[in-house]
């Protein structure tokens, strides 16, 4: 389809946003509100405060569970797991088998490890390509449904005995789906070369141009960066995570162009597209660049100030934006086109004196005693959820006693000397509470699905008190998301679109209602996504007309 | 006086509506509050008793169980969430006792200097523990806050408002409104800016202590003559003769009113108070965790239980039942559910950490705390919050349990500036916005007494409230799509046929209807 063709059906329009040909979705994994109010304060001529000028910003946005899984279904479905089934990256089912087959109930893994060259390759690292064969150039990172994806690394389907690629495992639709039956070209960019083909929605082809370059994989590939070591990870850089995002920002630009991602045929601007970018969260979570304490990672203080990390991330996400910007207007389409910029999910704690490293292991102490090692799964960062197999769920009530009962995961004495070999520069632990708070049973029930009928469901939620993070002893991660804390959730939020004036909006509102709106720009109907009539998820304020 | 005895009254059989009506409409809805009900506390109840009332509601009612009342989520902008659609960005309404930095000190010469605390409680009755409880207007305007802006003229507590509420709307379409609360005259602001809001205002002050001879007064027991049941009780027969077609009084038949309502003491107290004073074995709080009810907490939701079983008998003897959606939420939860998550911590320290900053700055600040601390910084020393927010966060006794460096955190962020634009107005534009917020760590108490529970702040178990929309025609839903209780206000004025649009909060805030009331079925 050219640009600019309509889309079919049209549907009555907000008084306040005329239709829109195009969407360009931008999440900026790790983003805050607070992050992006900064950014236009104290950078007025950014295009990030040009685009606000001309857009809704919704400050109170809220995104649960905080996991980039989960938190691009919101944007991408207009669901919370409740309707899509997914929890997280590595997660679990109670129903579905094992890859290559065994006794029902198995850790569902769509992340980096089912890429075709994951388990080929000694280290477990990835190249940007997946493994696909023969490699692909430096830049090429389109995929088609499938390709790059080692189905033997996937769980199985107890009915079909088939695997259960990404877009199987989810439960709904994606406006990428929608967009494409109306006649609309779609697009997007991610950081998995296998597990984000989810995007595709349960058809399995709703993204016409799926372009994800492997972010767990050694930055050498890219030879940009000889300072790193060889091996190391885009992850471990705050460059080599710019230089990762980089080549998504190109095949965006290349769209906004009316090219597809790869620059090599003019297909058209896609109706709706778009990436996420990689370089904020790394900014928040690595404490510094590999032998140079110059880019340092976090937060200065509790009020959000970015370190050099950050800030310099924030900086090649405005440029980035910027190259984005102009290409579309260079186009003409900048005028018919809503670019909204948002994350899909944020990060805490902020305040890095609130860091309190949790061993993550205290989870397998205190639960496999109750229900055996081999009966569970836990997934851990900022929160943990646990799912119980189905013949120990009984025992739910056990395994909450035993968490609260944990002296590894409660009442954790204040630490002044952080075990030998962290990184420098960081702070010691305080005393922390440990644990929050348990979901399980009715309160699990109040805003999740029941686990007993639900087979993705977790049986339990464990929330901690804020800045406490589960991951090894000696862990220099800074802050983590996957959580229910409130700078895991609060996240930016702008729309923006030549139609729009500037205008703060502080009613709360959650990242689902991304999906929904993005459809009724295009002059689509909400209501063809199913996470929408099964949680009955509103546009956004002021977008609703 | 048509008082209502359960058991007394022949129900008639319930006929069958011959014309189908819009599913979600009906003439009246009844709106009770049941302060401090927490969605997990109505889950348990119904679990426990099947037979309930409140699961006969719930059989036929939308159940929101993901639910948040206001934040800040003290009763006083808990309550004008529900009726306005508002938060305090469009209310003007933080706490009972807040500040205001245009208007005068009660009492004070015109000319004088602006700022000052706004008490909106029982000390503006204007006759303290008149033992038959009076519904007499009785605001003593001498204890009101002055406005310069209007001739230095007492603000009455509707002026306090800044938008209209449900009432009025319902009121300018020549319909019935009442209300019952728990404050004799501060909590008249629910007629809204206009005054003229509610036809039928009833609030026996909840702190008369008169009765009980010894300056004791409600909220201090749970049952008995005394206590706090007793109090509410007063307020269950004035629904239940509005039910009926009278006035509050049972006096005068005037027709049921379109929208009537009360609030629920009873379990707040059975949440807060320690023991029963009355009797040691009605101890008060949750036996653990998961949110199961103490003895004077169980109490506390038999009694409501069996208050909303007479309003329902009242409701069908009155011929309205089918016609009335019944609407159970709560202005506000309460905090900690886990009784070993409580702290009680020492607010002194804030007056000390910003008189360290500059003298007097301390003595002169506003504070409001619970469980939550809001802070208003005097006229003039705004510049100064930068200052006051480094020393609130330097001071060990605000930060650490018991005050010693290493103790467990009592604080989890400290909203200001940048932070506290995000969500509210700004307080160098809005004379309402508190300059300095602080969130602490669930279960922190600003109390030297012994209260086991309190609310006011912006944590789970302070805002996770219960909302029930039931309605004979519904059948059962659960919803767990996150709302707030600012989406009652629009869905009743929809249910009622009404134009949720004539809210000024709903304008100004963009607060949608209740997800299954919004037409998008």
């Amino acid at each position: 389809m050219a640009s600019g063709a309509p889309l079919a059906a049209a549907a009555p329009l907000s008084s306040l946003a005329k239709p829109s040909k195009h969407v360009l979705l931008i999440s900026v994994d790790g983003l805050h509100a607070i992050d992006l109010e900064r950014w236009i304060t104290t950078n007025p001529a950014s295009i990030l405060s040009l685009l606000s000028q001309k857009g809704f910003t919704y400050t109170a946005a809220n995104v649960r569970p905080s996991d980039s899984f989960p938190g691009l279904m919101a944007l991408v479905t207009g669901g919370s797991p409740r309707s899509t089934g997914i929890w997280y990256d590595v997660a679990f089912d109670r129903d579905l088998l094992p890859p290559g087959g065994g006794a029902p109930g198995t850790v569902t893994n769509y992340m980096e490890a089912i890429n075709l060259d994951w388990a080929k390759i000694a280290t477990n690292t990835n190249s940007l390509d997946g493994g696909v064969v023969p490699p692909r150039a430096v830049g090429d990172y389109q995929f088609l449904p499938k390709e790059g994806i080692d189905p033997t690394q996937l769980p199985v389907d107890p009915l079909t005995l088939k695997p259960v690629y990404p877009w199987q495992f989810l439960r709904t639709n994606t406006i990428f789906e929608v967009v494409k039956a109306h006649g609309g070209r779609t697009a997007w960019c991610d950081k998995h070369v296998g597990a984000y083909q989810a995007v595709h929605g349960q058809s399995g082809n709703g993204v016409d141009d799926y372009f994800s370059p492997e972010i767990n994989s050694p930055a050498s590939q890219l030879d940009l960066d000889p300072t790193l070591p060889a091996g190391d990870q885009f992850t471990g850089s705050h460059i080599a995570i710019k230089m990762y995002d980089a080549l998504k920002v190109k095949a965006v630009v290349n769209q906004c162009r009316g090219w597809n991602s790869t620059g090599k045929k003019k297909v058209g601007t896609p109706a709706v597209f778009g990436m996420n970018f990689q370089a904020i969260s790394v900014g928040q979570k690595l404490a510094h660049e590999v032998d140079s304490l110059l880019l340092l990672g976090g937060y200065v203080d509790a009020d959000g100030t970015p370190n050099t990390a950050i800030q310099s991330a924030m900086q090649f996400v405005d440029d980035s934006l910027g190259e984005m910007v102009v290409a579309l207007a260079e186009q003409n389409i900048l005028e018919k086109t809503t670019i909204i910029i948002t994350a899909k999910h944020g990060q805490s704690p902020v305040d890095l004196k609130k860091r309190r490293i949790v061993p993550a292991g205290g989870f397998d102490t205190a639960i496999a005693p109750v229900v055996g090692a081999g009966n569970y799964a836990v997934t851990a960062d900022d929160a943990a959820y646990i799912w119980l197999k189905k013949g120990v769920q009984h025992q739910t009530a056990d395994v909450v006693k035993a968490l609260w009962a944990s002296p590894d995961l409660n009442d954790l004495p204040a630490n002044p000397a952080p075990p030998s070999g962290t990184p420098l520069g960081l702070l010691p632990w305080p005393a922390n509470p440990g644990i929050d708070s348990i979901f399980w049973g009715d309160t699990l029930k109040l805003q999740w699905h029941d686990p007993a009928v639900d087979s993705r469901q977790p049986d339990i939620i464990v929330v901690p008190t804020p800045g406490v993070i589960y991951a090894g002893k000696k862990s220099a991660k800074l802050a983590e998301h996957g959580g229910l804390a409130f700078y895991d959730g609060n996240v930016a939020l702008l729309v923006s679109n030549p139609d729009l004036s500037r205008r703060t909006i502080k009613t709360p509102v959650n990242t689902t209602q991304v999906a929904p709106t993005i459809l009724k720009l295009l002059g689509l109907d909400p209501s063809e996504l199913d996470a929408v009539q099964k949680e009955k998820t509103d546009e956004l304020p002021a977008m609703d007309a | 006086v048509a008082a209502l005895v359960a058991g007394a009254v022949v129900i008639p059989a319930i006929q069958a509506s011959p014309e189908p009506k819009p599913q979600h409409k009906s003439k009246h809805v009844l709106l009770i509050s049941v302060d401090g009900l927490h969605s997990i506390d109505l889950i348990n109840w119904v679990k426990a008793h099947p037979g309930s009332t409140l699961a006969e509601l719930r059989e036929h009612g939308y159940e929101y169980s993901n639910t948040s009342c206001s934040k800040p989520s003290d009763s006083f902008p808990g309550l004008m969430a529900l009726i306005t659609g508002g938060t305090p960005n469009s209310t003007g309404i933080w706490y009972d006792v807040s500040y205001d930095r245009t208007y005068l000190a009660p009492g004070s010469a015109p000319g004088s200097a602006p700022g000052t605390v706004t008490t909106f409680d029982e000390s503006i009755d204007l006759v303290k523990n008149v033992p038959n409880y009076s519904d007499l207007p009785g605001i003593d305007v001498s204890a009101l806050p002055l406005n310069p802006a209007n001739a230095n003229q007492p603000v009455m507590p509707w002026e306090l408002l800044r938008v209209n509420t449900i009432f009025e709307v319902v009121h300018s379409h020549n319909r019935r409104t009442a209300w019952s609360d728990k404050h004799d005259a501060a909590y008249q602001l629910v007629r809204g800016p206009s005054g003229m809001g509610v036809d039928d205002y009833y609030s026996p002050e909840v702190t008369n202590s008169v009765l009980t001879g010894g300056g004791i007064d409600f909220t201090k027991a749970q049952v008995g003559p005394t206590g706090v049941q007793a109090n509410d009780a007063l307020k269950v027969q004035a629904i239940v003769n509005e039910a009926l077609g009278l006035d509050h009084t049972g006096n005068h038949h005037i027709g049921a009113p379109a929208l009537f309502g009360m609030n629920f003491q009873a379990v707040s107290v059975g949440q807060k108070l320690k023991v029963d004073p009355n009797v040691p074995a009605l101890t008060g709080g949750y036996a653990d965790a998961d949110g199961h009810p103490g003895p004077a907490l169980d109490s506390a939701l038999h009694f409501v239980d069996h208050s909303l079983g007479l309003i329902v008998t009242a409701l069908k003897v009155g011929g309205i039942y089918d016609d009335t959606t019944i609407i159970i939420t709560a202005k506000h939860g309460q905090s900690p559910i886990d009784p070993k998550k409580r702290i009680a911590a020492d607010d002194s320290f804030y007056a000390a950490a910003l008189n360290s900053v500059q003298p007097g700055l301390g003595d002169n600040m506003a504070l409001s705390d619970d469980t939550e601390a809001l802070i208003w910084l005097p006229p003039g020393t705004q510049h100064l919050t930068e200052a006051a927010v480094a020393a609130i966060r330097a001071s060990a006794g605000l930060n650490f349990q018991g005050g010693v460096p290493g103790g467990k955190p009592l604080i989890t962020d400290v909203l200001w500036g940048d932070s506290l634009k995000r969500l509210y107005n700004d307080p160098t534009k809005d004379s309402r916005t508190p300059d300095i917020i602080v969130v602490v760590t669930e279960g922190v108490i600003y109390t030297g007494g012994s209260k086991l529970m309190e609310h006011g702040g912006f944590n789970s178990d302070d805002t996770s409230v219960a909302l029930l929309v039931s309605n004979p025609s519904l059948s059962h839903r659960k919803i767990k799509t996150p709302v707030t209780t600012t989406q009652v206000a629009p869905t009743i004025l929809d249910i009622l046929g009404l134009d949720p649009a004539a809210l000024q909060a709903v304008q100004q805030e963009h607060t949608d209807e209740l997800p299954g009331f919004d037409g998008k079925e």
